[in-house]
C-alpha cells in the first residue's frame, strides 16, 4: 500500500525530516532516544516491509552494540567506577551510557536517513530546490541517485550477458573474473553515455533558464497546512524545552539530567507525536480505508 | 556579482576577527607583562655580572651565563673577541645548539628559564666568587656531554637530578619496601575558577587538595606513574591516562575527573619531586626513598604553579 504521510507536499516531508533529525542530533536525552529510535525503526518498516527488519537486525543491531561497547574502552570519564581495565585505566558507568546514547543516536540517524530517501524522492527534492538553487539540487538528486541507479543497471547488463553465457556466474574462475570485467566495462560506457544524454537533454529543455515553469502535481490543500500547522506547534513546544534544558542531558563527570516533572512529560508527549507522526498518519488512513472498503 | 563576492570575503574576515577577540585566542595581557618584567630582572643582574667580571678571573663562566640570559637578543659582540681560552668555544657551540634546536620553546618559556639560573649565581658572586667558578665548572663540564636531546625529545636534565629512566628496563624488587610522600592538589584552579569547566565544578575539593600529603609504600625501582595509579586506585579516586610512546611515558590526562583543558587550554596535571618539577614523563622518574611527590593542576602551562621550566618538551 502506498505511504500516505509520501503524499503530502514535498515541503512538509522535507521540513518534517529537517526537524526531526535535527532533534534527534541535538538531545540526547534518553527518553528522547528511545522515543526516536523506536519510531524511526516502525515508520522504516512500514515504508519497506521486511527488508527494513532485515537491515535492522543484520546490521543495525551489531552496529549499536559495537558502538556502545567501543566506547568505554577509550573514554574513561566519570565518576561511578566500575572496575579496572589491566592497564589500569577505569571503566565508568557514564561512559557505557554515553556510548549506548551515542549508538543509539548513530543508528537513528541512519534509519531516519533511510525513511527519508523512500519519502522524498529527487522530483520531490527539485520541486523544492529547482527554483532557488537549480544547479546544486540536480546534482544533489542525481548522486543521492548513483547507487541505487548503477546497482539497478548493473542488474540488467548481468541478465543479459548471462543469456549469452558470459555472466560472472558462469565458468571457470578466469573466465568469471572476464566476464565480471566486461560487465563493468559495459557498464562504464553506459554510465558516461548517459551522463552526456541527460546533460544534453537537460539543456535542450532549458533546465534552470530564467522564466521557465515547470510542472508538478504538488499542491499545499487544507490537509497540509493543518499537517504543518500541528507540526510547527510540536517543534515550537519542543524548542521551548529546550531552550529551558529539558530536553538536554550531562553525562561527564557525572549524570545530570532535569528531574521529571509535568512540563518534561508534556515535552516527552510532544516529541513522540512528532516522531510517530509519519506513522499515525499512514495507519488512520489505512483504517479509513478499511472502514470505507468493508462498506461496499 | 563582484560586489556579491566582496561583501562575502569580507563578512568571513569580519566574523574570523571577532572569533579571534572573542573566542579567546588573543594573547592573555598578563603573559607579556610577566615576561617583560622577567627581562628586567635579568637586566641588572647581567649588569652586576659585567662589573666584576674584571675582578674574576674565570671569564668563561661569565661567558656561559651571559649566553644563557640572553639566547635570541644581540650577543655582546665586544667580549668575544677578548678572551682567547680555547675552553670556551666548545660551551658557546653548545649552548648555540641549544638556542637552535628548541625553537619550539617560545620565548615566554625560555626567559623565566634563565632567571631562575641566574638569580642564585648572582647571590653567590655577592658572597664569594670562588665557590661559585668551581660549581660553574661543574656544570658547564656537565653540560657538554649531554647538550642534545635524547631519543624521547627530553631536554638534558639539570646537574644533581635524577636521569630519566626506561620503565621497560627497570626490574621491580619487592623484597624492599620504601616511602614517600604522595600529594595531588588542583590549587591552582581556585584563582582561575571563571576559566573553570562550569560541569566539573563538584569535582573540586574546596580547598583544592584531592589527595592530602601522606606517606606511601612503595617497592624499589617503581616509578611516579606507578606510585599515583596505585595510590588512585587504592583510594578509589577516578584517573585517565594514556600512553604516549613518542616520550615513552604515561600521560596523565586527568585526576578525579579534572582533565587536561578543564581550566583553560594551557591547563593540565604536572608533578614535582622533591620541590623540582622533571622534564620527562612521570613513567620515567625512578622514586628513591623518602621522595616527596606532589601532582599539582596547572592553569597556566606550569607558569602559575613554578614548573616553568619543564614544559619545554616533556610530559608531566
Amino acid at each position: 500500500m502506498r505511504d500516505s504521510f509520501s503524499t503530502y507536499h514535498p515541503l512538509i516531508n522535507f521540513v518534517y525530516f529537517v526537524a526531526v533529525i535535527t532533534c534527534n542530533m541535538v538531545f540526547m536525552h534518553p527518553i528522547f532516544q528511545v522515543i526516536a529510535l523506536l519510531s524511526a525503526g516502525s515508520y522504516s518498516i512500514l515504508l519497506k516491509g521486511g527488508k527494513a527488519v532485515r537491515f535492522q537486525l543484520l546490521f543495525m543491531l551489531p552496529l549499536l552494540l559495537l558502538m556502545a561497547t567501543v566506547n568505554p574502552l577509550f573514554n574513561h570519564a566519570g565518576v561511578t567506577i566500575l572496575f579496572y581495565l589491566d592497564n589500569g585505566n577505569p571503566i565508568t558507568l557514564e561512559s557505557i551510557l554515553y556510548g549506548i546514547a551515542a549508538a543509539c543516536m548513530y543508528v537513528t540517524v541512519i534509519l531516519w536517513f533511510s525513511c527519508y530517501n523512500a519519502v522524498m524522492t529527487s522530483d520531490k527534492f527539485i520541486y523544492i530546490f529547482g527554483k532557488i538553487l537549480p544547479a546544486l539540487s540536480l546534482i544533489f538528486s542525481m548522486v543521492l541517485r548513483f547507487v541505487p541507479r548503477y546497482a539497478a543497471q548493473i542488474k540488467v547488463i548481468s541478465h543479459a550477458q548471462k543469456s549469452i553465457g558470459r555472466d560472472v556466474s558462469q565458468g571457470n574462475i578466469v573466465r568469471r573474473a572476464r566476464n565480471g570485467m566486461r560487465i563493468l566495462s559495459i557498464m562504464m560506457s553506459w554510465a558516461l553515455e548517459n551522463a552526456i544524454e541527460t546533460a544534453d537533454s537537460m539543456k535542450s529543455r532549458g533546465y534552470g533558464l530564467p522564466g521557465r515553469t515547470s510542472f508538478s502535481t504538488y499542491r499545499f490543500d487544507r490537509r497540509d497546512t493543518i499537517v504543518f500547522l500541528i507540526m510547527l506547534g510540536l517543534m515550537a513546544v519542543i524548542g521551548a524545552a529546550a531552550f529551558m534544558g529539558q530536553n538536554s542531558i550531562r553525562f561527564f563527570p557525572s549524570i545530570r539530567i532535569q528531574p521529571m516533572s509535568m512540563v518534561s512529560i508534556m515535552v516527552y508527549i510532544a516529541y513522540g507525536f512528532l516522531c510517530v507522526l509519519p506513522v499515525v498518519i499512514r495507519l488512520v488512513e489505512d483504517i479509513k480505508w478499511k472502514f470505507i472498503a468493508s462498506k461496499i | 556579482m563582484s560586489m556579491k563576492k566582496w561583501l562575502v570575503a569580507c563578512g568571513v574576515v569580519g566574523l574570523l576577527v571577532l572569533a579571534y577577540f572573542w573566542g579567546g585566542n588573543i594573547p592573555k595581557k598578563s603573559n607579556p607583562e610577566r615576561v617583560s618584567s622577567i627581562a628586567s630582572q635579568t637586566q641588572p643582574s647581567e649588569k652586576s655580572t659585567k662589573e666584576q667580571e674584571q675582578q674574576v678571573e674565570h671569564q668563561t663562566e661569565q661567558q656561559a651565563t651571559q649566553q644563557e640570559v640572553q639566547p635570541d637578543q644581540t650577543p655582546p659582540a665586544k667580549e668575544l673577541p677578548k678572551d682567547g681560552s680555547p675552553k670556551e668555544e666548545p660551551v658557546k657551540v653548545t649552548t648555540d645548539q641549544d638556542a637552535i634546536k628548541e625553537p619550539a620553546k617560545a620565548k615566554t618559556s625560555e626567559t623565566p628559564s634563565s632567571k631562575s639560573e641566574v638569580t642564585p649565581k648572582s647571590d653567590q658572586q655577592k658572597e664569594a666568587p670562588p665557590a661559585k667558578t668551581e660549581k660553574a665548572d661543574k656544570s658547564t663540564a656537565a653540560k657538554k656531554p649531554e647538550a642534545k636531546k635524547d631519543k624521547y625529545l627530553t631536554d638534558p636534565v639539570p646537574a644533581g637530578k635524577p636521569k630519566p629512566v626506561e620503565w621497560q628496563d627497570v626490574s621491580i624488587n619487592k623484597k624492599k619496601i620504601l616511602t614517600a610522600t604522595l600529594s595531588v592538589t588542583s590549587k591552582s584552579i581556585l584563582d582561575n575558577l571563571d576559566d573553570f569547566n562550569p560541569d566539573k565544578l563538584e569535582m573540586l575539593p574546596e580547598d583544592g587538595v584531592i589527595y592530602k600529603a601522606q606517606k606511601v609504600t612503595f617497592y624499589e625501582g617503581e616509578s611516579v606513574f606507578d606510585v599515583l595509579l596505585r595510590e588512585m586506585r587504592n583510594n578509589k579516586i577516578h584517573m585517565e591516562f594514556s600512553m604516549t610512546p613518542i616520550y615513552n611515558s604515561n600521560y596523565i590526562e586527568g585526576i578525579n575527573n579534572i582533565y587536561e583543558f578543564d581550566c583553560g587550554e594551557l591547563s593540565g596535571w604536572m608533578y614535582k619531586v622533591n620541590g623540582w618539577f622533571p622534564n620527562y614523563g612521570s613513567s620515567r622518574y625512578v622514586l628513591k626513598d623518602s621522595d616527596v611527590i606532589e601532582w599539582v593542576y596547572t592553569c597556566d602551562l606550569g607558569r602559575d604553579v613554578g614548573g616553568d621550566t619543564a614544559v619545554g618538551g616533556g610530559k608531566g
